[in-house]
């Protein structure tokens, strides 16, 4: 039998592609034809303010040092500083994962059970999986506020006051994410159903239900949650459009302001949590499904 | 099918010759659909179908035209580090890196310091777009390695050229036209979000992203704008979900 690194290999790549995800994070902003510091600190700026800002970003510094220097600001637990907001990035960060992570994983919840009622085998299960599929959240959101914001009043239309704020955002995210893991359950449930084993259930005479949760749901587990851990490993790092679209506070939200102030330190920060989240997710599900199947381990 | 999706992704791209930007009239702004503009206009006055048109052309034929990049870009990539390991591994360790940013948050962080334009677009929207096409050209390479009519054909002292057009492009190239197929809307998408958020083409430029936007400041007053965009969008994706791939 073929030797399968264990656990600790994955673990190795995680940190090892985590720690490009940050070279690469530091060095962009260098090789982009524009200067970063010089756009941060605007069109008005005085030479002498570009060149401050530029000796803060540590641009004056070879890659290296500036590398070593972030390096050892990494270690001592800090992401720098926002330039707009004067506040450090690590402290903006902790304040607005709370809140993405509630709406990750509501829509994730919602999407779940959603996608269940959409894989049937039916011509019109089939389109709208494909109409979930064809409605992304800044389609979805826009219009769903517009039928809400005239007609119901209770369900505000932007903030987290409140459970009836989560209604709106929730849904919108969740209806692209349940084509996309209706598609999934769909084909394998397709693919089971002339299986052997299940007309072997049937014939024996094992009611519907108890066939259902103890032998056609672990044979979909495996696919179907792996589609949802992709998808929920790239909403914990913020909802970018689904947090603009109904202004909730989150890191996404902090990630479009970031990106209009040019702050380039928030933004490096921003971008790390979301793929140091992507990459923890994912490992996440590599282990649990090496659990839940011994044969992947 | 397939007739259906041609026909519409045509009758889109005429959007380059008979839309337009819309000329700014202030005095008739935010007009329901009517007789001279049959779609309204937007908060300008600039005539909503005209830049409905355009804003459709210019998302198709950037998704069809970044596609083509990603894929002929991967498909190289692959060619030029297959034949040595260690060149292989360091692109497939690259394509880990760049993979696990999630591609929006790439693209915002290039986009912040890139001046606005067809160029940064084309940039953001390339960069990480290549990956699955190289990783599966270099797993079909891969398994190519084994094949028999490829090693007689070598044995039997086939030129570089006979290879590749007659044994290896056409074993590659289905794998790689499905990945296509999915990514044409994918580019879509990612173009649509990101002039959402104001960060596509300059904001005179028409496109349904940003004309969304728009329309969603202003909501109450007239959703016109809102409406015909979002319906757009949701023709053209449904049409590269079902159109290349045949609904199930």
């Amino acid at each position: 039998m073929r030797h399968r690194p264990g656990w600790w290999w994955s673990l190795l790549r995680a940190f090892g592609t985590l720690g490009g995800v940050w070279i690469l994070l530091q060095a962009l902003p260098r090789w982009l034809p524009e200067d970063p510091a010089r756009i941060a600190a605007g069109e008005w700026a005085s030479e002498a303010e570009v060149e401050a800002l530029r000796h803060l970003l540590r641009l004056d510094l070879p890659m290296g040092r500036a590398l070593l220097a972030a390096a050892d600001e990494l270690v001592h637990g800090s992401l720098g500083v926002s330039l707009r907001y004067h506040r450090p990035v690590a402290e903006m960060l902790r304040q607005g994962f709370p809140v993405s992570l509630r709406l990750a994983l509501l829509a994730v919840l919602l999407s779940g059970a959603w996608a269940w009622a959409l894989a049937g085998t039916s011509k019109a299960a089939a389109w709208a999986r494909a109409a979930a599929v064809a409605s992304p959240v800044y389609v979805a959101g826009p219009l769903l506020l517009w039928a809400v914001a005239q007609h119901v009043r209770w369900i505000p239309v932007a903030g987290i006051q409140g459970w009836a704020a989560w209604i709106l955002p929730s849904l919108a995210l969740a209806i692209p994410l349940a084509g996309h893991q209706s598609r999934i359950l769909a084909a394998r449930l397709g693919e089971l159903r002339g299986s052997p084993g299940l007309r072997c259930w049937t014939a024996l005479g094992v009611p519907g239900p108890t066939r259902a949760l103890k032998w056609l749901l672990p044979a979909v587990a495996g696919p179907w949650f792996t589609v949802v851990g992709l998808q929920l490993g790239g909403l914990l790092g913020g909802a970018v459009l689904t947090e603009t679209i109904f202004s909730i506070p989150g890191i996404g939200l902090q990630m479009v302001n970031a990106l209009s102030a040019r702050d380039l330190p928030l933004l490096q920060g921003t971008v790390l949590l979301g793929a140091l989240l992507y990459v923890a997710t994912q490992l996440a599900v590599e282990w649990a499904g090496a659990l839940l199947d011994p044969r992947l381990g | 099918m397939r007739r259906v999706w041609i026909a519409a992704s045509a009758f889109l791209l005429l959007g380059f010759v008979f839309g337009g930007e819309g000329g700014v009239d202030l005095l008739h702004r935010l007009e329901r659909p009517q007789f001279q503009h049959i779609f309204g206009t937007d908060e300008m006055g600039r005539d909503l179908f005209a830049r409905w048109w355009l804003g459709g052309a210019r998302a198709l034929a950037l998704g069809l035209g970044l596609t083509a990049l990603h894929l002929a870009t991967g498909l190289l990539g692959a060619l030029l580090v297959h034949p040595s390991p260690m060149a292989r591994r360091s692109l497939l360790a690259f394509a880990d890196i760049l993979a696990s940013i999630p591609s929006l948050l790439l693209c915002l962080f290039l986009l912040a310091f890139l001046r606005p334009g067809y160029g940064a677009l084309i940039l953001a929207l390339a960069i990480g777009g290549w990956i699955p096409y190289a990783r599966l050209a270099l797993i079909q390479l891969d398994a190519l390695r084994e094949d028999r009519s490829l090693q007689q054909a070598r044995l039997m002292g086939a030129k570089r050229a006979h290879l590749w057009s007659r044994h290896l492009l056409p074993r590659l190239w289905p794998l790689l036209a499905a990945q296509a197929a999915v990514g044409i809307g994918a580019v879509v998408l990612a173009e649509g979000g990101l002039s959402f958020l104001g960060l596509g083409l300059p904001p005179e430029r028409a496109s349904w992203g940003a004309m969304l936007a728009a329309g969603r400041a202003f909501l109450l007053v007239s959703p016109w704008q809102l409406i015909w965009p979002s319906l757009g969008l949701f023709c053209l994706l449904l049409g590269t979900e079902a159109g290349p791939r045949r609904i199930a």
